[in-house]
C-alpha cells in the first residue's frame, strides 16, 4: 500500500518536471496523429460530427419517432453524454500501444517513461477540448442555452483526464508486457459503449440494475456533462456517488502506478 | 588521468518468463517465475577521457547491452555506472527514430528528448541536413528511408547536439564508403577534442585503424582490456581458433568476415605488374634477383595517410608473410592526382616454388583499401637445391671450436 502511494507520488513528480516536454510531445503526437490527411486536425471534429449525426438519424428518427428526451431536443441531450464518450474510446484505443509504439523512446533513448501514458491522454485531451468548445457554441446557437452549471465543467474534464490517466498507465504497462491487453482494450470500447448510459437513460432500466449501472465510473461523468448542459445540477448534489468515484479513481490510480513504476526499469528489456 | 565513465561490478540479468501473464502475476505478488539470462557478469572498467574505445565480440557477447547500460537506456540489475558529462548514443542504427516522423521532426524529438532547447537546435539544423545529405528526404516519413539513410541521420544528430561522450553502436556496417569517410572524419574531429567514444564494429580494420583502447567481452564477461593493439591481436587470435573450431563441425557455417569494399571513387590503381629490376614484365625469378611490382595509382579525394601493405602466399595459398599494414613508414603521396609507386622485395630467403602476391593500398583513417594485386603467381628458380620448407633459414656452424663458442 506504502509503496503504491510512493510509487504514485513518484510518478505524478516527473510528470510535473517534465511538465514542458511532455506537453511539446502531446503536440508532437497530434501532428502524427493528423499527418499525411488533406484536411488534417478537422478530422478531429469532423470524425465526431458524422458519429453524432449517424446516431440522431438511426435513434431520433428511426427509433424513437423525433420525441425529445427530457425536455431538450435529442440531439443536444446525446451531444451532451457522447461529448466525453468521445475521449473515453480515443484513449481506450490508443493507450494499449502507447508504450509500444514509443518504444523508440524507452529502447533507444534516456526518456521520462512516466510521461508517456500522460502525453498520449493529453494529445487527445486537447482535441476533447475542442470538441467541447464546439459543443458550448452548438448549446450557445441552438437556443437551449448554458447557463452558470458550466463551471462545473472544468470539474468533470478534470474528473474524465484523471480517469483517462489511471487507465493510460494501468493498460500501456500491461499491454507492454503482453498484446492480450490491446486487443482487450479494443473490445471493451464496444461494451462499455452500450453498458454506459450514453444513448439511453438509466432511468430506464429496473432500480437494481441501475446500481450496478452506476458503478461503473465512466457512468458518473458521463452523468456529469450532461448534468452540465441539460439537468443543470451540482456534482455537490451527488456527493455518495463523487465519493464512489473518486475513491474507485484513487485505488486505480495506486493499482496502477504500482505496476507501471514495478514494471518500469524492465520495459527497455521487453520492448 | 580523467574517467569519463566509470563502470564497478556491472551485471545485468534478463527475466525470462515462459508467458507474459506470469510477469504481471509476479509485479503483484513478488514471485519469481523466470529464468534468469545473465548477458553481462560483474564488469569494471573505467574508461579514461579523451580516449576511443573499441568494444569487441562476438554477436550476443553483451556488447549492445553494455552500451545500453552505459547510455543510460537500461538499467544494470547489479553494479553501478557513473558518466561523466553528456552523452550522446547510437544504439543499433536507429538513434530513436519515431517512425511516422519526418526527418525534420525527428532531429526536433531528438533535441527534445536530450533536453536541448529549441532555438540551440534550429542553430544546428543547417548543419545536420548537410551532414545527413539525403537531399529531400529530410521532409518524408523515417519509415520510408533505407538503413543508410536512416545511419546517416542517426549519426549526423548524434555528432550534433554536442556530447562529451558518444556511444556508437555498428553505424559503419550500412553506410557506403563515402558516408563512411565522413563519419571517421569527424569522429577524428571528436577525438581531438579531447571527447570519449565507444565504439563497436565487426571490422576490425577500422577499428584498428581508429580506436585507442579495446575491451574484448566473451559470453557477457570480461576477457581483456587494454591497449588497442594487444586485445585486437589476442581477439584475432581467438577468432582464428574459433574459426578453426567451427571447420571441424561440417555444415557449420564459417565466421562471417565483414568485407572491406572497395571505394574506386576515393582512390584507384591501374596497370598493376610484376616486373624485374629494370622494370622489365616478368614472372619467373631467380633466388636472389629482386621481385619488383610497379604500378599506378590515381588520387580522387583527400586522404591523409595513405599505406601500402602486400602479403606473399605460397602454392597452397598460405600466408608466408604479410606486411604490417598500419606501418606508418610505408605511407604513400596521397596528394590528388596520378602517382606511380615500385616495390622492390628481396627473394634472398625463398625456396623454388611457386607462390602467389597480393597488395593493396589502405587508407589508414577510413580503413578502406583497394587492392592492387590479388594473388598473382609468380616462380622462383634456384640454381643449387637449398632444402625444402616455405623460406630458406640462414644458419652457420662452428666445427671444433676453432673459430667461435665451443661447449665444454
Amino acid at each position: 500500500m506504502f509503496t503504491a502511494f510512493k510509487a504514485l507520488c513518484s510518478m505524478v513528480s516527473v510528470n510535473i518536471q517534465f511538465a514542458g516536454q511532455t506537453l511539446s510531445m502531446a503536440a508532437l503526437e497530434l501532428r502524427k496523429r493528423y499527418s499525411g490527411s488533406t484536411i488534417g486536425v478537422l478530422w478531429a471534429v469532423v470524425r465526431p460530427a458524422v458519429f453524432v449525426s449517424v446516431y440522431w438519424f438511426g435513434i431520433q428518427l428511426g427509433i424513437r419517432g423525433n420525441r425529445p428526451m427530457d425536455e431538450a431536443p435529442f440531439i443536444l441531450w446525446l451531444l451532451a453524454g457522447i461529448l466525453p464518450w468521445f475521449f473515453v474510446a480515443d484513449v481506450l484505443s490508443s493507450c494499449g500501444h502507447a508504450l509500444v509504439s514509443n518504444r523508440h523512446l524507452i529502447t533507444r533513448a534516456v526518456f521520462p517513461v512516466s510521461t508517456i501514458p500522460t502525453f498520449t491522454v493529453l494529445h487527445l485531451f486537447f482535441v476533447h477540448l475542442a470538441l467541447a468548445v464546439v459543443t458550448v457554441a452548438v448549446f450557445a446557437f441552438s437556443g437551449f442555452g448554458v447557463g452558470v452549471y458550466l463551471l462545473q465543467l472544468p470539474y468533470y474534464m478534470l474528473c474524465l483526464f484523471a480517469m483517462m490517466w489511471a487507465v493510460s498507465v494501468f493498460f500501456s504497462a500491461c499491454s507492454a508486457v503482453s498484446r492480450d491487453f490491446e486487443h482487450m482494450l479494443k473490445s471493451a470500447i464496444q461494451v462499455f459503449f452500450w453498458i454506459t448510459p450514453i444513448l439511453w437513460k438509466a432511468d430506464m432500466i429496473p432500480a437494481g440494475l441501475r446500481f450496478v449501472i452506476r458503478l461503473n465510473p465512466v457512468a458518473y461523468i458521463v452523468d456529469g456533462y450532461r448534468n452540465v448542459f441539460i439537468y443543470e445540477r451540482w456534482f455537490f448534489e451527488n456527493l455518495k456517488w463523487t465519493a464512489y468515484f473518486w475513491a474507485f479513481l484513487l485505488v486505480f490510480l495506486l493499482t496502477g502506478a504500482h505496476l507501471f513504476k514495478r514494471l518500469e526499469k524492465e520495459f527497455a528489456d521487453i520492448l | 588521468m580523467q574517467t569519463a565513465i566509470s563502470v564497478r561490478g556491472v551485471t545485468k540479468a534478463y527475466k525470462l518468463y515462459s508467458t507474459p501473464l506470469l510477469r504481471m502475476w509476479d509485479v503483484f505478488t513478488g514471485g519469481r517465475h523466470y529464468r534468469e539470462f545473465t548477458a553481462l557478469k560483474d564488469i569494471t572498467a573505467d574508461f579514461p577521457k579523451g580516449e576511443v574505445i573499441a568494444i569487441l565480440g562476438k554477436n550476443g557477447s553483451g556488447k549492445s547491452t553494455l552500451l545500453r547500460i552505459i547510455a543510460g537506456v537500461t538499467s544494470p540489475t547489479r553494479g553501478e555506472v557513473s558518466v561523466q558529462g553528456r552523452i550522446s548514443a547510437m544504439l543499433e542504427l536507429t538513434s530513436g527514430f519515431d517512425m511516422d516522423l519526418t526527418g525534420i521532426e525527428n532531429i526536433y524529438l531528438k533535441a527534445l528528448t536530450m533536453g536541448i532547447p529549441r532555438k540551440e537546435i534550429r542553430k544546428r539544423l543547417e548543419s545536420i541536413v548537410a551532414f545527413a545529405d539525403i537531399g529531400e528526404h529530410i521532409n518524408e516519413p523515417v519509415r520510408t528511408y533505407s538503413s543508410g539513410m536512416r545511419a546517416r541521420l542517426g549519426f549526423a544528430i548524434s555528432v550534433s547536439v554536442d556530447p562529451d561522450i558518444l556511444v556508437i553502436d555498428e553505424v559503419l556496417a550500412v553506410g557506403d564508403d563515402i558516408f563512411r569517410l565522413k563519419c571517421i572524419e569527424r569522429m577524428r574531429q571528436f577525438r581531438l577534442q579531447g571527447k570519449t567514444i565507444l565504439f563497436v564494429s565487426h571490422s576490425l580494420f577500422t577499428v584498428k585503424a581508429f580506436c585507442t583502447k579495446a575491451m574484448w567481452l566473451n559470453q557477457g564477461e570480461l576477457v581483456d582490456y587494454g591497449d588497442i593493439g594487444e586485445v585486437v591481436a589476442r581477439y584475432e587470435n581467438f577468432l582464428r581458433e574459433e574459426k578453426a573450431k567451427l571447420k571441424e563441425v561440417p555444415g557449420a557455417g564459417g565466421g562471417k568476415q565483414p568485407v572491406v569494399v572497395s571505394k574506386r571513387d576515393l582512390f584507384d590503381v591501374k596497370d598493376a605488374r610484376l616486373c624485374d629490376s629494370q622494370g622489365k614484365k616478368c614472372s619467373v625469378f631467380n633466388v636472389g634477383d629482386e621481385l619488383c611490382v610497379h604500378f599506378k595509382y590515381i588520387v580522387k579525394t583527400n586522404i591523409r595517410r595513405l599505406l601500402f601493405g602486400f602479403t606473399v602466399f605460397d602454392a597452397e595459398k598460405r600466408v608466408i608473410f604479410a606486411s604490417d599494414k598500419r606501418d606508418e613508414s610505408k605511407a604513400l603521396d596521397a596528394a590528388i592526382g596520378e602517382h606511380s609507386l615500385f616495390i622492390r622485395i628481396k627473394t634472398d630467403n625463398m625456396l623454388e616454388g611457386r607462390y602467389y602476391l597480393s597488395g593493396e593500398l589502405w587508407d589508414n583513417d577510413s580503413a578502406i583499401s583497394v587492392g592492387f594485386l590479388n594473388k598473382r603467381s609468380f616462380e622462383i628458380k634456384q640454381n643449387a637445391y637449398r632444402g625444402s620448407g616455405v623460406a630458406f633459414v640462414e644458419h652457420s656452424f662452428v666445427n671444433d671450436g676453432r673459430d667461435g663458442y665451443q661447449k665444454d
